[in-house]
């Protein structure tokens, strides 16, 4: 018996509005088409049943609909260090960090400049050691490895710095997935154990509206049959990639999404897939990709609706702020894009630590959001209605008048009763006066130096190292 | 006479581009000289655009279906234009570069362009080097905009800019670089003249250059 405010049972309201965005993605798959750029996805739907004519596929409705029925309801996302296994089983709602930006605010200068692999590095290391972060990403690219290697070393960046489960994007070519793969394999023994304890998985982005990339979809291919769970990502704008009303961006979207889960599963039946999306909007008065307005905050809680409507689980944006620096703006909108999402039941949030719409890193923005991410696990979190909770024994005993400050029962269950703030002022006013009068930028700065100086990632035995190395030094050549 | 041109201005104020092309046809057929049409009338419509925007009065979609009934006038008035001898603003070559199939970016840049003045020579997404040289030995462009949406696409702007060097053609025209991960910084490092952030700055900085 256990009472949760996670709204994921409202959505049976929802039931006959949702099967409209169905009904009209299964008309667009059938009637407008998908351009799949993959001469190899279109022979694997054409062999199906898809009509393909050059590069547009039509689909039609029973190979979504049985291609559906395939895909597995529930699966986990294992850690390598064994200590943070995340089932994905419609109770909880994990959080990753957001990716992947071309940009970092010097933690040293402030001043912006290009990511590089240390960023990569020492965001892994600041989320592994932040309780409410879940799930690490190469949040921002790191434009000094070669491009032949980025994809093998952003993801190396991960798995040394934390023991974490880690997501990959922006992954281009079957050659950049066989090298993730490959590496994953280096870790856990081989590429039969990385299929039953898949240590990260990858989300493909679509390219708005209604078409697939090659490579990105030739990595989703190989992932696929390596057991990878992957999530499928369209970020449809509104007024851009898709007409400026709402539910024609959920539609198309939800095309996107359909067409890839098809795809993978007649390639690969089982393939553990995330119904994803990030959809967003522009503002109108620059064109700029917005991403925590009210309607894409809309979008992104509704992407988590489709999924549980059709039984998947899901990974949804949120989160990247349009703010430009860590603060009021940045902490209010990412707030309120993570409570509505989390509400209606996604699996897993992306989108912690980043500002300017997903472009740019702050190291000081993570620990701000992780703070709002714990304070909203604990708000959505079950809370226990059984016999020994309501403590009448205690109340009856004290009576009325009673004091509980000094109560043997306070201190044995206070500490689950109740959570702490990482980061949040709670002082007295004299008591915040005295230690320096901090704002909490300024704490979050605090946290990260704190983090930087002790946290250590749980170590990889040698020999793993050496296999990681070897196939990173082999992959990075150009 | 000036009412006519006044029309123009205001036709296309609204986007509205049916209209344009009756009134530019029209003001044609009166004899009204095709520079004074394009200056009095196209221009100073898409000015009044341009500086709308800027105050916030006019969104960017409004301003986009201005600067295709500018594109639809100048489609028109470009005969009359030539036979005359005024020139357009200029030659633009632009492309998304190679391994890029992003475009909405460059697109806009291509329209606002037009709706300049410029005449555009779109290669498309996924450009090679040896398309941008080759379209820069024909068309002899004043401009030449390239764009990336990726981080391991943007590179392919230096390798372009390199070809277009080995070719010796660098020095006969100007090159502007965008794209969400592109900065001022690599601009200038890639070897470009310039950089936009937006495809309204994308004007001020093509105007800047080629005057």
């Amino acid at each position: 018996m256990a009472s949760t405010l996670r709204l994921v049972e409202g959505q049976r309201t929802d039931e006959n509005l949702l099967t409209k965005v169905h009904t009209h993605s299964l008309d667009l798959l059938e009637n407008c088409g998908i351009r799949f750029h993959s001469q190899k996805a279109r022979q694997i739907l054409q062999e199906a049943g898809a009509q393909v004519s050059g590069e547009i596929v039509k689909i039609p409705a029973r190979l979504v609909e049985s291609a559906l029925k395939k895909a597995p309801h529930e699966f986990t996302l294992f850690a390598r260090d064994g200590k943070h296994d995340l089932p994905i089983d419609g109770q909880h709602t994990y959080y990753s960090q957001d990716g992947c930006a071309a940009h970092t605010l010097d933690f040293e200068t402030g001043l912006r400049r290009q990511s590089t692999k240390a960023d990569v590095e020492k965001m892994a290391l600041i989320s592994d050691a932040l309780e409410a972060v879940d799930i690490i990403t190469p949040t921002v690219s790191a434009a000094d490895s070669s491009v032949a290697g980025r994809a093998i070393q952003e993801l190396e960046a991960c798995f040394v710095n934390s023991g974490k489960h880690v997501v990959t994007e922006s992954v281009t070519s079957a050659r950049d997935a066989r090298a993730q793969i490959e590496l994953g394999a280096a870790i856990v023994g081989g590429e039969q154990a990385l299929r039953q304890k898949p240590i990260f998985c990858n989300f493909v982005c679509t390219i708005s509206p209604l078409t697939q990339d090659a490579g990105g979809i030739e990595a989703a291919l190989e992932f696929a049959a390596a057991g990878i769970p992957m999530g499928i990502y369209p970020m449809a704008t509104t007024g851009v990639t898709s007409p400026v009303t709402l539910p024609a961006n959920l539609a198309v979207d939800n095309t996107e999404v359909l067409s890839v889960i098809t795809l993978l599963q007649i390639a690969s039946p089982g393939a553990k897939l995330f119904y994803s999306g990030g959809p967003a909007t522009i503002d109108l008065r620059t064109g700029a990709y917005t991403a925590t307005s009210p309607e894409a905050i809309w979008l992104r809680t509704m992407v988590a609706k489709m999924a549980n409507f059709y039984e998947l689980p899901s990974m949804v944006g949120a989160g990247a702020t349009s703010a430009k620096l860590p603060g009021a703006q940045s902490a209010w909108e990412n707030a309120l894009s993570y409570l509505p999402t989390s509400m209606a039941g996604a699996d897993v949030l992306f989108g912690v630590g980043l500002l300017d719409g997903s472009n740019l890193l702050t190291y000081e923005q993570i620990i701000l959001d992780a703070e709002v991410a714990a304070l909203i696990k604990r708000l959505l979190a079950p809370v226990s209605f059984e016999e020994e909770a309501f403590s009448s024994d205690l109340i009856k005993e004290l009576g009325p008048g009673g004091v509980y400050l000094d109560q043997i029962h306070t201190v044995k269950n206070m500490r689950k009763a109740l959570s702490l703030p990482l980061i949040s002022d709670r002082d007295s006013y004299d008591g915040w006066a005295d230690k320096g009068r901090i704002d909490s930028v300024s704490a979050a700065r605090a946290k990260v130096k704190e983090i930087l100086a002790s946290h250590q990632a749980p170590p990889l035995p040698d020999n793993v190292h050496k296999e990681m190395n070897k196939l990173v030094a082999a992959y990075s050549k150009e | 006479m000036a009412d006519n041109l006044e029309s123009i201005a205001t036709s296309l104020y609204e986007g509205d581009y049916a209209a344009v092309a009756s009134l530019v046809q029209k003001a044609v057929d009166q004899g009204l000289s095709p520079e004074k049409i394009l200056q009095e009338g196209l221009i100073a419509g898409m000015d009044r655009v341009g500086r709308d925007f800027k105050e916030g009065i006019l969104f960017v979609p409004e301003v986009l279906i201005s600067a295709r009934a500018m594109h639809t006038g100048m489609e028109l008035l470009r005969p009359f234009l030539a036979k005359s001898g005024v020139k357009s603003a200029g030659k633009c070559v632009i492309g998304s570069v190679q391994g890029d199939l992003h475009d909405i970016g460059k697109n806009l840049v291509k329209m606002m362009l037009e709706g300049a003045g410029y005449e555009l020579i779109d290669l498309g997404t996924d450009v090679k080097p040896e398309a941008f040289v080759a379209a820069v030995r024909e068309h002899k462009p004043k401009l030449v905009g390239m764009s990336a949406l990726l981080t391991t696409t943007m590179v392919n702007m230096k390798v372009i800019i390199e070809a277009l060097q080995a070719a010796g053609l660098r020095q006969s025209t100007k090159i502007i670089v965008g794209g969400a991960p592109v900065t001022e910084g690599f601009a200038r490092d890639c070897g470009a003249d310039s950089y936009a952030s937006n495809a309204a700055s994308a004007v001020d900085v093509a105007r800047a250059l080629t005057a």
